[in-house]
């Protein structure tokens, strides 16, 4: 078995109004050196494989065809056992 | 006249748009998301409003998968008419029978208001009875409305005429250009933000959205 961890998050110069709500909290608190956030969608495939690039091929077709609206969101794949 | 009418699990606004066809002339059929295929002598295929699969992961994208889609993904690719509204517009961009994509609102809100709908000069086969400039009072009610496209996409849609409704005076969820409502390249495939089957009998207080159904209702009569 496969682990593989999906992180979904908005490209770069897409608004997001709930970044920007959560981030504005954040200033309100006294977090003055927050700078950005960036929020976006975690997610932990686990593939019935023992080929790491079998299982990551796999988890990139799912972002393509369901996970991620790749028009809008970016995905970074990352094996994690 | 047959239209039919898809529901999702979380789809909400079925029985809305059935009123609406029915007022036009329609009969419908209600047809469940894992059947595998659109009933048979269907004239139009309705995707309504709601919230399909609980909007999980984002609005539409499951139910663009699910089974019926997959018939009337193929049909509509053959030319088959279909009306997406809010939630059904949301299924036909994930599905790619449309172009672009639906994002959350730019202020974070939900909305749930009237707004002024203007009909453009397009190449929308379903609206082609409504005159130009047409001005409409219709309901929004989403959170995710705010329609979005790359240059060249947009660049497209106008060349190609596929603009079919903007929004005039307030735009309540930031689409790009004001656009409403979007239709395809053989101009058979319709989808909008706004729930025209919301203002169609006198007890809803306004009745310009069923110049819309029958609009479809006439194209079919010839």
């Amino acid at each position: 078995m496969i682990k593989v961890q999906v992180s979904i998050t908005l490209k770069p110069g897409v608004h997001d109004p709930q970044a920007e709500a959560v981030s504005s909290a954040l200033h309100d608190m006294g977090f003055s050196q927050l700078k950005n956030l960036v929020m976006g969608k975690h997610m932990i495939l686990e593939i019935d494989s023992h080929n790491e690039e079998e299982a990551l091929s796999q988890a990139e077709t799912m972002c393509k065809e369901l996970l991620a609206n790749t028009v809008l969101e970016r995905f970074v794949l990352q094996v994690i056992s | 006249m047959k239209a039919s009418v898809v529901v999702f699990p979380g789809t909400n606004r079925e029985r809305d748009m059935s009123v609406a066809l029915t007022q036009a002339g329609f009969s419908v059929d209600l047809v469940w998301h894992q059947e595998t295929n659109i009933p048979q002598k269907t004239d139009i295929l309705v995707l309504p409003g709601g919230f399909a699969h609980g909007d999980y992961l984002r609005p539409g994208a499951m139910a663009a998968h699910s089974a019926i889609m997959r018939d009337a993904i193929s049909k509509a690719r053959e030319g088959m008419p279909v009306f997406g509204v809010c939630n059904g517009f949301q299924i036909l961009l994930e599905t790619g029978l449309l172009p672009g994509s639906l994002r959350r609102n730019h202020h974070g809100r939900f909305v749930c208001q009237n707004v002024t709908l203007r009909t453009e000069n397009s190449c929308c086969v379903l609206t082609q009875n409504i005159p130009n400039s047409s001005i409409l009072s219709v309901p929004v009610a989403h959170h995710d409305g705010c329609f979005d496209i790359d240059h060249i996409g947009l660049q497209k849609l106008h060349d190609q005429g596929r603009i079919v409704f903007r929004y005039e005076g307030l735009n309540p969820n930031g689409s790009i250009e004001d656009i409403a409502g979007i239709c395809s390249e053989n101009g058979r495939i319709l989808g909008m933000m706004p729930h025209p089957e919301d203002h169609v009998l006198p007890k809803q207080g306004n009745t310009d959205g069923i110049m819309i159904f029958e609009a479809f209702a006439n194209m079919f009569r010839g």
